[in-house]
């Protein structure tokens, strides 16, 4: 594995496979011993941020045809049938990943084809990672923050993007791919919205969801060399939190192998980042921002029996100032609380709803003569959706309409998305945290779990300050912010336990109130229980204490005050 | 054709170059050849597989009837004149061409194919039976049997024929497969079964086990006309000297299966004219005569079936060109497509014609005129008219939820099917697909010249069946009689072996062993003395005590047995319902979604729905327009959906009044109507309903009934079997053990369910309660039914009250009925085909139980039926009586026409009576006065004049 050996590699991985195949040629599962050799030559961070990165900023046309990449992608869509290929040409090279055998050189026996040297390999559609943040990106590709891609520089092709509409968001840039699978191990462990990155071969070749056509259109075709997965977070971050070295925010230096002692400041920077985001993004409403803390750090823990995200509504939250009719900007102003989050959370996606937008878009996936095409809500698992309500005019709510409020209450509730296939529906699992923001005293279309008014401001420039744009955010120092990353990602990893204490105190807790209040009922104790462990979460405790329950519990009661 | 016969003597080579002469010589040659009874037919050394080996022609053929036969062939060979030299071998022969089997043995090296060939042309032979030629020899074999030398006649004895690439050995089959249809019984298949450890049916008597199945079955067709035998491949390796044909048939069905579609012919002949000699009826003299030449014009195919079905996601590489079985949903059925099979060219120069067959999917067009003469380039030009073309249709086939792997998306498969079973199956059909695993090559790259190297597949279909799946647990007795057949190619032989045997066989090998173990572990499970208990607990494990909500809830799940009056007009009478429906009313927050969420998990077929969602329309049916055909078509809402199955509805109560309309039909008659864009149908909605509803003012009021609490009809409420009152107490004992069981569950990282009790996994509970519902029809013994009229004349007699004359009632017949619907239950959860005194028992329990919380009138703490049933207990009724009385009076008293007004009615009347009167009470009275002609209301709102009617 000499360095000069993982340059040709990067250079023609076609002629290494071919080596390796002349080799190993017997061997049964030619596909997974493929599949070893190139992780193993790309074990190391350092070799594996050399493969060139497929993405939005370099997409399949930059790439020279037959080059090695490496995709971090979303598996939109794993219904595309099986193929098969001649896995032994008649020369005796390796077939698949894209090698066939050309006309010219075969002999006249050309015609007959070995049925026994078939393999098979399966296709997927893979699109670029929707509501992925861009300093996940940057971090995940392997760039210091701040640092731009040589390849940006130079003019890049404007991506030409076939079927966007196998992309959630379809007028966002993306990238989407056919990817082949050849490893038959890993076929199954791929599931729709996973997200992995692909390290194969660039190439076009006519694609796979046009069965019934005679010439199938050409698509950019990736070739699986091999795969690495992601974890749930897609960014490793310690829980509980290690302490930064000072002057090194970079985030290989807390994983690396000098173990940093436990930061002892959780709590202040727990209390730094909620007055950052109430600042910035919620009129300086702590509470509403510590609300807005906890559902970023929400996750699906159980399905059975069921402990998910609850959903939170901030009501009362202002509508956007109106824009003067004569300036043009067809789209109603985001709310910084989505930049905020964005700069927080790796996977965080903003809805802007509007009548016109929910009668349109499609919210759930639906085949379409077997081919998937995806809804809006087909997101990576662990995504932050805030959807904002600002947009809602009055105006008539059609089928297409009701149906995407029912499928996002449908994720609020129980977590799943329904995609829809002719004649039958299938229920994929998501996790999706979502934070409404409703400009009235109740959501106009949601039953969210928890609700927290925000202390509305009235004067028009804190309005407006609701919806500046991202570049008027005061950002924090990087040091700062990365300790924020650390607080919020850490946590959305970790695990509380609960004592034996604390579960007496919490048991007694509600007998006692149930006594002395008759319409506290178990919804409240499921609630409280929730709540109080994602409070845990954020201050990176281990073990849920009885004071940190009492203090989520009174953060509840806070709450609830204020709905009244 | 009188001069035939003496041009193509035995033994000459029918060298003619014209084989359209030479089919017409055969056929003469076949009546002049003396009959050959006797000669064993596939005896070694004479018999000749390829070629058309045939019973021989009766004795009594007469000229007519070879003119009329030679006129049954194609056309082309009666109206193209003789002078139109015709190229020699291609398609020379009309051929049994099957769309679904394209043989290999275009592949076959020459020197093999062209022995074969030759044999088959030994003038010995009958070649009578050419109108089913097999589809196998491509052009190239026909062109080299032309010149059949007659001394090859001696050099095929003890020589094996094998079809090259295969270890089929042509003649060997086509004798076993023979050998099979006239020697197989039975009785075979009832030993091969019990071997198997399969449940087997008893026969009769002995001489049921000797029956020659399949022979009746050649007869059958005989008689209906019908041209496809289904072959079940069980029974060919039921047969012992058939096994080994079993397995060349999964292996080469593109080799096997058009010998087994030759020898079917000759069997039929051979039949037919057994039975002829016989004299059966039927089949004398002339009828008899007309009967075989009518086989002989015939194509008569086979389509085996009974290969274990795989999953497609299961078929690899080395499936290809073998048989399969796959089960899916049809999503998607293209048109009817030509598909051409021989392609007719006249040269435009000569009008020399040729045909040329498809091989593989492609047609070669020649490039010149083959006749030496003429040899013009690129003169040939297509006459469509006069090519041969199939039916072929593109299936889509998709997996159907079940088989879908968790998460995963579902895959489609491609399916060809041709002839008869094109637009046999449509859209939205679940099928059991018996075919040929195909991959065709696909071009990579058109800019590059690239050989085949990459492929796509597909099947060929030589076999469907439609519905039966029986994993969805659907009630059998929904489906129509007889099971769904395939219209039309059905076929004889049926698609199932033994003709009673309602479940496939096949299906039930292929999950034999996993279901055996599976159904042992139930049966031992069902044995356990608190498996009701144990079922009930596992029914919703994070939800706290609700012990009764949740037993009730079970038998709910495992339902009634449907009954029909078996006799009776219309076939079969009315169906009385099995299905159990349950309504939970309670307070906000006990849970109430969460059991329906757990039921439309557990159940077989569930779908929930919620009330504020849907509208009539989701709920029933829906009417669209399908954009690819551009035809009305049927959606079906969640209770048709849930056919069969049971429908989860959450806030019952926020309905519309029309949606809840449709229930009354749902929950009696348990079909949908729908009369919507011309389309006027009923469609079946034989569904359990499952309903949770939330009490008028969000907290149920403890001082009103039940029909006051929650804001539903009472003719709906009381179509309910149980209705159970999920009310919050404040219990300091409950409140503990609740706060424990759910500090247990959610705050533990991976939540154990429940507190360590035992519980059965969701899976298991399901699988064990569409085993109950699949296999258990438990009947009422006599004590139980004894056990089932004394509760009921008790519940009735509750009502009885000493003290007045007046009769509350407690038990309606409504009542009765769902006490044996839920014995039934119990009984069927027990795994027990008979309903005992236990059951009764249980059954009543329950339903006391549920009523007496749901039907207690809530003024005088007695059990009121008439509160469900009419929304009115006997207290309210006695008060509105006495009310009605005052009003009169209160009428009479004024006098005159002039009336009284409203409000001053109500006034008078406070004032008279002690207790409160409610404007609604009002109301209901004037109206109903009203509507007896006794009273007058005119005006409006507070205007509104009262007077009596004279």
């Amino acid at each position: 594995m000499t360095a000069d050996y993982q340059a040709r590699a990067l250079q023609d991985p076609s002629t290494l496979v071919q080596e390796l195949f002349r080799t190993c040629a017997t061997t049964e599962n030619f596909p997974r011993l493929v599949a070893e050799h190139f992780s193993r030559l790309f074990e190391r961070p350092a070799s594996f941020k050399k493969i060139p990165i497929l993405n939005v900023r370099s997409p399949p046309q930059s790439h020279q045809d037959r080059a090695l990449v490496r995709f971090r992608a979303m598996v939109q869509d794993t219904s595309l049938s099986t193929e098969m290929y001649l896995s032994t040409h008649h020369d005796g090279s390796c077939g698949g990943w894209g090698m066939y055998e050309a006309e010219a050189g075969s002999s006249s026996n050309a015609s007959q084809v070995d049925y026994a040297s078939l393999q098979e390999c399966n296709v997927l559609w893979a699109t670029s990672l929707p509501a992925e943040s861009d300093w996940c990106a940057d971090e995940l590709d392997g760039l210091e923050p701040g640092q731009q891609l040589t390849a940006d520089a130079a003019p890049s092709v404007p991506p030409v993007v076939q079927r966007s509409y196998k992309f959630p968001h379809s007028d966002r840039g993306h990238v989407g791919l056919q990817v082949k699978v050849y490893d038959k191990n890993e076929v199954d462990t791929f599931k729709s919205t996973d997200v992995v990155t692909f390290v194969g071969i660039i190439t076009t070749e006519p694609c796979g969801l046009e069965h019934t056509q005679e010439t199938a259109s050409e698509v950019p075709t990736l070739h699986v060399l091999f795969t690495k997965s992601h974890t749930p977070n897609l960014l490793p971050r310690p829980f509980p939190r290690l302490s930064r070295p000072a002057g090194k925010d970079h985030h290989d230096s807390i994983l690396g192998e000098t173990a940093n002692p436990v930061a002892q400041d959780t709590a202040d920077t727990r209390r730094e980042l909620i007055s950052w985001i109430a600042e910035e993004a919620l009129a300086g409403d702590l509470q509403a921002a510590e609300w807005v803390l906890l559902s970023c750090i929400a996750r699906v823990q159980s399905r059975h029996p069921p402990l998910l995200p609850p959903s939170l509504v901030v009501s009362r939250f202002p509508a956007p100032p109106p824009v003067p009719s004569t300036v043009e900007s067809p789209a109603p102003p985001v709310p910084t609380l989505s930049a905020v989050l964005g700069s927080l959370l790796p996977l965080t996606h903003t809805l802007n709803l509007s009548l016109e937008g929910l009668n349109k878009a499609r919210y759930t996936p639906e085949s379409k003569d077997e081919d998937l095409h995806a809804g809006v809500l087909q997101l990576p698992q662990g995504t932050v959706l805030l959807v904002s309500e600002g947009g809602v005019r009055e105006g008539q709510l059609q089928e297409r309409g009701i149906m995407n409020v029912r499928a996002l209450q449908e994720v609020m509730d129980a977590q799943t998305l329904a995609y829809v296939f002719p004649f039958s529906q299938f229920s994929f699992p998501t996790d999706i945290s979502c934070i409404i923001l409703a400009e009235g005293r109740k959501s106009a279309f949601f039953r969210p779990e928890l609700d927290i008014p925000l202390r509305a401001p009235t004067d028009p420039a804190a309005i407006a300050a609701l919806y500046k744009p991202a570049d008027q955010i005061k950002m924090p120092s990087r040091g700062k912010l990365a300790s924020f990353r650390d607080l919020v990602v850490g946590a959305r990893c970790g695990k509380v336990q609960v004592p034996e204490a604390t579960s007496e105190h919490i048991q007694s807790q509600f007998v006692l109130e149930r006594q002395g209040n008759r319409s506290v009922t178990a919804d409240d104790l499921i609630r409280w229980m929730t709540v109080s462990k994602l409070y845990a979460l954020s201050l990176h405790e281990t073990a849920l204490s009885v004071e940190t329950w009492q203090r989520a519990k009174a953060l509840d009661d806070q709450r609830r005050a204020l709905l009244i | 054709m009188p001069n035939a016969p003496p041009l193509f003597l035995e033994g000459t080579p029918s060298v003619s170059g014209t084989p359209r002469h030479g089919s017409v010589a055969r056929r003469a040659l076949g009546m002049s050849t003396p009959r050959r009874n006797q000669t064993p037919l596939f005896a070694p050394g004479t018999s000749s597989p390829l070629p058309f080996p045939s019973s021989s022609p009766t004795k009594n053929k007469t000229p007519t009837r070879a003119r009329r036969l030679d006129s049954d062939l194609p056309a082309s060979q009666g109206s193209e004149p003789l002078a139109f030299p015709s190229s020699p071998a291609p398609a020379a022969m009309p051929k049994n061409r099957r769309g679904d089997i394209h043989s290999s043995f275009s592949l076959t090296p020459t020197s093999t194919r062209s022995r074969t060939k030759r044999q088959g042309n030994l003038p010995s032979d009958d070649l009578r039976s050419d109108a089913s030629h097999l589809s196998m020899p491509a052009s190239s074999a026909l062109n080299l049997s032309v010149p059949a030398v007659p001394s090859d006649d001696e050099d095929d004895s003890g020589e094996v024929k094998a079809i090259w690439g295969t270890n089929v050995n042509i003649q060997d089959a086509m004798r076993t497969f023979r050998d099979f249809i006239r020697g197989f019984k039975v009785k075979y298949r009832i030993a091969y079964d019990r071997e198997r450890g399969l449940r087997t049916r008893i026969l009769s008597s002995p001489e049921e086990g000797e029956v020659l199945l399949y022979e009746a079955y050649l007869r059958r067709m005989r008689q209906t006309g019908e041209r496809t035998l289904n072959l079940d491949m069980h029974n060919l390796a039921a047969y012992p000297p058939s096994k080994k044909l079993q397995v060349l048939l999964v292996k080469y069905p593109q080799e096997v299966v058009p010998l087994m579609d030759q020898v079917l012919k000759d069997l039929m002949l051979e039949i037919a004219e057994e039975d002829q000699v016989a004299g059966m009826q039927d089949m004398r003299g002339q009828q008899g005569e007309e009967e075989i030449a009518e086989i002989m014009s015939k194509v008569y195919k086979i389509r085996p079936f009974g290969v274990p079905p795989v999953n497609m996601r299961d078929l690899n590489p080395s499936d290809t060109d073998k048989l399969v079985c796959i089960k899916g949903l049809v999503i998607r059925a293209t048109p009817v497509i030509p598909d051409m099979k021989v392609a007719f060219f006249r040269c435009l120069t000569c009008n020399h014609t040729v045909q040329v067959e498809i091989d593989r999917g492609k047609i070669d067009e020649p490039a010149r005129c083959p006749r030496d003469v003429c040899g013009t380039m690129g003169s040939m030009s297509l006459v469509h008219n006069r090519c041969e073309f199939a039916d072929r249709q593109v299936i889509r086939l998709q997996e159907t939820p079940d088989a879908v792997p968790d998460g995963q998306t579902p895959h489609t498969v491609s399916l060809s099917v041709y002839d008869e079973l094109v637009d046999v199956s449509k859209p939205g059909d679940r099928l059991v697909v018996t075919g040929i695993f195909r991959s065709m090559p696909v071009r990579v790259n058109p800019r590059q010249r690239t050989l085949k190297s990459l492929f796509r597949t597909f099947l060929d279909v030589v076999h469907i069946r439609i519905g039966a799946d029986d994993r969805l647990g659907v009630d059998r007795s929904t489906r129509p009689g007889g099971g769904d057949r395939i219209p039309g190619v059905g076929g004889v032989g049926g698609g199932i072996d033994m003709d009673d045997d309602e479940e496939n066989p096949v299906e039930r090998q292929h999950r034999t062993t996993k279901r055996e173990e599976l159904e042992a572990k139930l049966r031992t499970l069902s044995q356990r003395h608190d498996v009701y208990e144990l079922l009930a607990r596992s029914l919703a494990p994070s939800i706290y005590a609700m012990d009764d909500v949740k037993k009730g809830i079970l038998l709910q799940l495992f339902g009634g047995t449907n009954k029909s009056i078996a006799r009776g007009g219309g076939g079969g009478g009315p169906r009385y319902r099995g299905d159990i429906n349950v309504l939970l009313v309670g307070d906000p927050g006990v849970s109430k979604s969460q059991i329906l969420q757990y039921v439309h998990k557990i159940a077989p077929r569930g779908v929930y729905t919620s009330g504020k969602g849907s509208s009539a329309v989701g709920l029933t049916a829906y009417v669209t327009r399908d954009p690819d055909s551009k035809q009305l078509v049927l959606e079906s809402g969640a209770l048709v959906l849930s056919d069969g199955g049971v429908c989860c509805i959450d806030e019952f109560d926020k309905m519309s009044d029309a949606t809840r309309s449709v229930l009354h039909e749902v929950m009696e008659q348990q079909t949908v109507s729908i009369a919507k864009a011309g389309i006027i149908t009923t469609l079946n909605a034989r569904t359990s309903i499952l309903a949770a509803a939330n009490p008028i003012g969000s907290k149920y009021n403890p001082k009103q009934t039940v029909t006051q609490n929650i804001d539903l009809p009472p003719t709906l409420i009381s179509r309910f079997d149980l209705l159970y009152l999920v009310l919050d107490h404040v219990d300091e004992a409950l409140d503990r053990k609740l706060a424990q069981h759910l500090v247990a569950l959610y705050l533990e990282d991976a939540p154990v369910h429940g507190s360590g009790q035992d519980i059965l996994p969701l899976d298991e509970l399901s699988s064990y309660i569409t085993y109950a519902r699949s296999r258990i029809n438990p009947t009422i013994t006599e004590a139980a039914g004894d056990e089932l009229v004394r509760c009921y004349v008790t519940m009735r007699k509750a009502g009885e009250d000493p003290r007045s004359n007046e009769k509350r009632i407690t038990a309606t017949t409504r009542q009765l009925e769902s006490m044996i619907r839920l014995s039934e239950a119990h009984a069927r959860m027990r795994l027990s085909p008979f309903v005992e005194l236990d059951d009764v028992k249980e059954a009543y329990r329950l339903m006391r139980d549920a009523i007496n919380t749901s039907a207690r009138d809530p003024t005088t703490g007695e059990i009121d039926m008439g509160l469900l049933d009419t929304g009115i207990g006997r207290q309210q009724r006695k008060l509105r009586g006495d009310l009605r009385k005052a009003i009169l009076a209160l009428l009479d008293g004024a006098g005159g026409n002039r009336g009284l007004r409203w409000a001053e009615v109500l006034a008078q009347l406070e004032k008279q009576s002690s207790v409160k009167i409610t404007t609604a009470d009002f109301q209901d009275v004037i109206r109903e006065l009203e509507q007896e002609g006794l009273v007058k209301v005119t005006g409006e709102r507070d205007r509104r004049m009262i007077r009596r009617e004279q």
